[in-house]
């Protein structure tokens, strides 16, 4: 009924298959592996894990939110307010900046999606 | 045989597919060292180093150099012998070789985009300056009291001498000083052995080498959020003039930093202009430029110096003179 297969290429998907669990199974490990990494006045203050929701409340000065892989502050202290303006942000490479206090978030990798944005 | 090709074709694909899980062969690693206390940004020097003591050495040099050229430039709090000094007293005498040079490339650049970048509209920004801080818009006719008093034919050069024969007129070098540091930070860099690292000054990027891993890539980004365009550079310097960098918003409108000299307003042309070329300095003054100029004129003169420009438009659209 069913016409045998070529062995070689039973071997062939059996290897494939082998090395796409395996893969899928790292991966699912590791996370993508970014990091949310909070300065403040250039010493690192805070560091997290994009994957985990968290708030980071920087010495009252704004609120870090990890939520669902973005990334936002919320409640800054500073006069212009532009970091809040800033959105959300969720790509490694990606950072938010509140002058006023001194403060950067940026979303770290081994090797970042991107290495700026301008 | 059959079989042994198929094997091997097998292993190549599935060590294809592991390969992203190993760490590259080098021994360099990446490090990165965040400044916001300089240049009113947030200024970072990425580097692949080979041990934590060797990036701390060169980073403290490139911030050394950053922070001294920050002083030299700085018009609001700059110390004797900086930009402050000489729009206080109108003259310099002995002015800094940095100075000099600045002052040469802006001078230049006047020329170049028909007087859109001009560093002798200080009195006029200084006002856009004040509106940023307080939210108030200056008044019309300050503003063009203001503008009687840019004309950069009264900055005068005389070897390392500089006067400003203009009473009421200052100088402001921000369109152009973040991308002169950037290059003159990067040689500092260099000259420790780096070969692989980058400078960042807001929207100011300066790349030197590759990555052990490859090309530096660098996100244009959607004001909106997202990334519009990929750019992916060795040795190039990508700089952006943006809408987005600086502004403020008084009665529910967008004031932006960059100002339209023959309008005497925030420019609103483009949400950015890209430039990607080999000098930081070069990369700088000609987005400050084009953000004021039009594509046509602006294809011109980026043609005139062989660089790529990225144009994005309100809509998110991107055109390119690639």
């Amino acid at each position: 009924m069913f016409k045998k297969l070529n062995p070689d290429l039973l071997l062939f998907l059996a290897i494939i298959l082998v090395a796409g669990l395996l893969f899928a199974l790292l991966s699912a490990f590791q996370g993508d592996g970014s990091t949310v990494v909070v300065t403040l006045n250039g010493e690192t203050y805070a560091e997290a894990s994009l994957s985990k929701d968290v708030e980071i409340d920087v010495e009252g000065l704004l609120t870090v939110v990890i939520e669902g892989g973005e990334v936002w502050v919320t409640d800054s202290t500073c006069p212009d307010g532009l970091c809040e303006g800033m959105g959300s942000i969720s790509k490694s490479g990606e950072s938010i900046v509140c002058l006023p206090n001194g403060i950067v978030v940026k979303i770290t990798a081994d090797e970042p999606e991107y290495d700026f944005i301008n | 045989m059959k079989r042994f090709l198929a094997t091997l074709v097998a292993l190549a694909s599935a060590s294809l597919l592991l390969l992203p899980l190993c760490g590259c062969g080098s021994n360099l690693s990446r490090y990165e060292a965040v400044y916001t206390d300089l240049f009113d940004t947030d200024c970072t020097f990425t580097a692949y180093c080979s041990s934590d003591e060797e990036f701390e050495t060169v980073s403290e040099a490139v911030y050394n150099e950053l922070s001294r050229l920050d002083s030299l430039f700085d018009i609001y709090d700059g110390g004797e012998g900086s930009l402050k000094d000489l729009n206080d007293n109108k003259t310099l005498e002995n002015a800094s070789d940095d100075i000099l040079e600045l002052l040469d490339i802006g001078v230049l650049f006047y020329d170049l985009s028909g007087g859109k970048l001009n560093i002798a509209m200080g009195s006029v920004l200084s006002l856009w300056h004040d509106a940023r801080e307080t939210g108030i818009l200056p008044d019309d006719s300050e503003l063009t009291e203001a503008s009687l008093h840019c004309d950069i034919a009264n900055l005068e050069i005389d070897g390392s001498t500089v006067t400003i024969s203009d009473p009421e007129m200052t100088i402001d070098v921000g369109s152009i000083a973040k991308g002169y540091a950037a290059d003159k930070a990067a040689e500092i860099a260099g000259s420790y052995g780096l070969t692989s690292f980058a400078l960042d000054l807001g929207g100011n990027v300066k790349t030197v080498g590759e990555k052990p891993t490859g090309k530096w890539v660098i996100g244009i980004q959607d004001p909106d959020g997202g990334i519009l365009k990929t750019v992916e550079v060795a040795d190039q310097s990508v700089v952006t003039s943006g809408d987005y960098e600086r502004y403020t918003v008084i009665d529910g409108v967008s004031y932006s930093h960059i100002i339209d000299p023959d309008t005497l307003y925030p420019a609103d042309n483009y949400r950015s202009v890209t430039v990607i070329c080999e000098s930081s300095s070069l990369g700088d003054a000609l987005s400050t430029s084009l953000f004021c100029m039009s594509v046509e004129d602006g294809k011109a003169l980026a043609e005139e110096f062989g660089v790529e420009v990225l144009w994005v438009y309100e809509d998110g659209a991107v055109e390119s003179n690639a």
